[in-house]
């Protein structure tokens, strides 16, 4: 015994104690270390009774195997459509893919450009009612379709949501109104997140679920401090982004918790996380949507009883359903001329940024095919070069059709107003403006 | 031994049956841990059923154990325990109150007559969690040192002068409410 530690010497003498239950006796063994071992003998021997008195548990341990029984039921059946998954799933990687590719050669076309470049960089710091605003969405858009794995469609998703936040605070900041889509925005990027979660491996998802709450618990922290700071407009939106993030913060947790339950409500819910749509950017439609989604989503857009409803049924119905929304509009150009004027003034200063001040050449030729959410974003002074052979610039020609009055017009911009005008209608307010301005 | 790996491989693929003698051989032990470690019959049982379901996710996925099957829900219980605490930091609630103050003389026979169970309770709240969870392990579960290291992922070594520092520890706190 002599020379060994007294840690070592302390674990002999507690198993002999285990033997022989009494302090004393062990100790006759280890006379020279008596005096060190026994203050902790007795206490060894103590904590032995204390640990010994463990009452029966209250449910007799029944809930917990029927809980383990039944996890185990589940499994089994979701173990059984494995196979029907993975066929189902071949035909839309095919598609995801085709989306990348597309999606791949657009960003190629666009940071090629030699605006492009320079347009993304000043997108960057745009603010919702910014012209450069639908670029800096477009551009997040492709970056999304991009990502090829689970991990980085969540990281950027989060810090696209997160880019909301900030716009959202800086928006706050400079007293001026939170626009809905900003929030929609930010749940259709978290939801995505959680999506790709719920769609990745069992190693992969819980890091992810972690990476959702920990940063969505921040982001709802961020919106909590604003709300001494923001004014009463914005209070509902700043409560409802924050309880977006709120909700997903305790979704991942309880993701964390079970996965299991996690992976099938996602899964179950939302279908494939290829199928979910890019949500609506504010000011326009993401380029990406072009293809795909536009086919589908076309009809669903364009409610019942718009004109081009009336059109192809009752023609004289369409008209008059035309002439109510050209009432409408007027009304509502005089209600936001004011909030466009002030929404210039601070175009103007971000402009500085941007070099927007180039003013945009006009074309007669072309059709005003965008929709008239895009046309009435453009503040006055802020104009892109356009070019008629990009899409891009095709469509900032047709914005520059419009007459600076009906720029300055009705702001239909946010998802959930009034249905869209129909071009007819845009066209005859402004050969009416222009033959009263020849006039 | 033998018996055990043919449970755990049916295990592997949900078998109710296989599930179920596990758990009937296992879970009192867990509970039993459990409850030396969070001093709270519901809690305990609670955690217990959590132990097992976390198992049977972690053998779906193949994620296999170092030690034995045992240590390895030993483990996920230890896991679970260091979670509720910090989801719920008030167990330390019982505070040490001058009643468990003693004098070097009067310790002995304090002990001799067996501290209360409340009393106790309290000091050990007062340990690290390491040395909550060797002397719960050692003197509750009544596992050799070196299943103890195993299950704690140390030496051997490293588990005994971890118990001592425990005992240690808690003499002091006893002592002096250090």
């Amino acid at each position: 015994m002599k020379g060994q530690p007294l840690d070592h010497l302390l674990d002999r003498c507690l198993q002999d104690l285990a033997r022989t239950g009494d302090v004393e006796a062990t100790l006759r063994s280890y006379r020279r270390e008596a005096d060190r071992l026994r203050p902790l003998l007795t206490i060894a021997a103590t904590m032995s009774n204390y640990y010994t008195s463990v009452p029966d548990p209250p449910g007799s341990l029944a809930a917990g195997r029927k809980r383990l029984l039944d996890a185990a039921a589940r499994q089994q059946e979701q173990a059984q459509p494995a196979i029907p998954i993975l066929r189902k799933r071949r035909p839309k990687m095919k598609f995801a893919f085709a989306a990348k590719l597309i999606s791949t050669i657009l960003a190629i076309v666009v940071g090629t450009t030699a605006i492009g470049g320079g347009v993304a960089l000043a997108a960057d710091d745009s603010l919702p009612g910014d012209s450069l605003y639908p670029v800096k969405l477009t551009i997040e858009d492709i970056r999304l379709n991009m990502a090829l794995t689970p991990g980085s469609q969540v990281d950027l998703a989060l810090q696209f949501a997160e880019e909301r936040t900030q716009e959202i605070k800086r928006l706050a900041g400079q007293e001026q109104p939170v626009p809905d889509e900003v929030v929609a925005r930010m749940e259709q990027h978290i939801q995505r997140a959680m999506n790709q979660a719920a769609w990745a491996s069992e190693e992969e998802m819980p890091g992810l679920l972690e990476r959702i709450a920990q940063r969505t618990q921040t982001q709802a922290q961020t919106l909590e401090q604003l709300h001494t700071r923001v004014q009463v407009q914005n209070q509902t939106q700043l409560q409802a982004a924050q309880q977006v993030c709120q909700q997903a913060h305790e979704q991942a947790m309880a993701g964390l918790a079970s996965p299991q339950a996690f992976r099938s409500r996602y899964q179950q819910r939302d279908g494939m996380p290829e199928e979910i749509t890019p949500p609506e950017p504010p000011t326009r439609e993401p380029q990406n949507n072009q293809g795909g989604s536009q086919g589908t989503g076309g009809p669903d857009q364009n409610p019942a009883g718009t004109p081009q409803g009336g059109q192809q049924g009752n023609e004289e119905q369409g008209q008059n359903q035309q002439q109510e929304q050209n009432q409408n509009q007027q009304q509502e150009q005089n209600q936001n001329q004011q909030q466009d004027k002030n929404r210039a003034r601070i175009n103007s200063k971000s402009r500085t940024k941007t070099n927007s001040r180039s003013r945009t050449r006009t074309n007669n030729k072309s059709k005003t095919r965008t929709s008239s959410k895009n046309r009435n974003r453009i503040s006055n002074r802020s104009r892109i070069k356009t070019n008629s052979k990009s899409k891009t610039r095709a469509s900032n020609k047709n914005r520059s059709k419009i007459s600076s009055r009906i720029r300055k017009g009705p702001r239909v911009s946010t998802l959930q107003t009034s249905p869209l005008p129909h071009p007819k209608v845009v066209e005859d307010q402004r050969a009416e403006i222009i033959d009263r301005e020849r006039k | 031994v033998t018996s055990e790996r043919a449970l755990l491989k049916r295990a592997r693929i949900c078998d109710e049956e296989a599930l179920g003698i596990l758990y009937d051989q296992y879970a009192p032990l867990i509970y039993s841990y459990l409850y030396r470690r969070v001093h709270d019959a519901q809690i305990a049982e609670d955690l217990t059923s959590e132990v097992f379901v976390r198992m049977l996710q972690a053998i779906q996925s193949q994620k296999l154990w170092h030690t034995s099957f045992r240590g390895w829900l030993y483990r996920i219980a230890h896991n679970l325990v260091v979670d509720h605490y910090r989801k719920q930091p008030a167990a330390l609630a019982l505070a040490l109150d001058e009643e468990l103050m003693a004098d070097e003389e009067d310790l002995d026979s304090a002990l001799a007559e067996q501290l209360s169970r409340q009393r106790l309770q309290a000091a050990i709240g007062l340990l690290t969690s390491d040395q909550q969870q060797v002397l719960a392990l050692r003197f509750g579960e009544q596992l050799p040192a070196r299943e103890v290291a195993e299950i704690m992922g140390k030496s051997v070594g490293a588990v005994e002068a971890l118990q001592h520092r425990a005992l240690a520890a808690l003499r002091r706190i006893l002592q002096k409410g250090r």
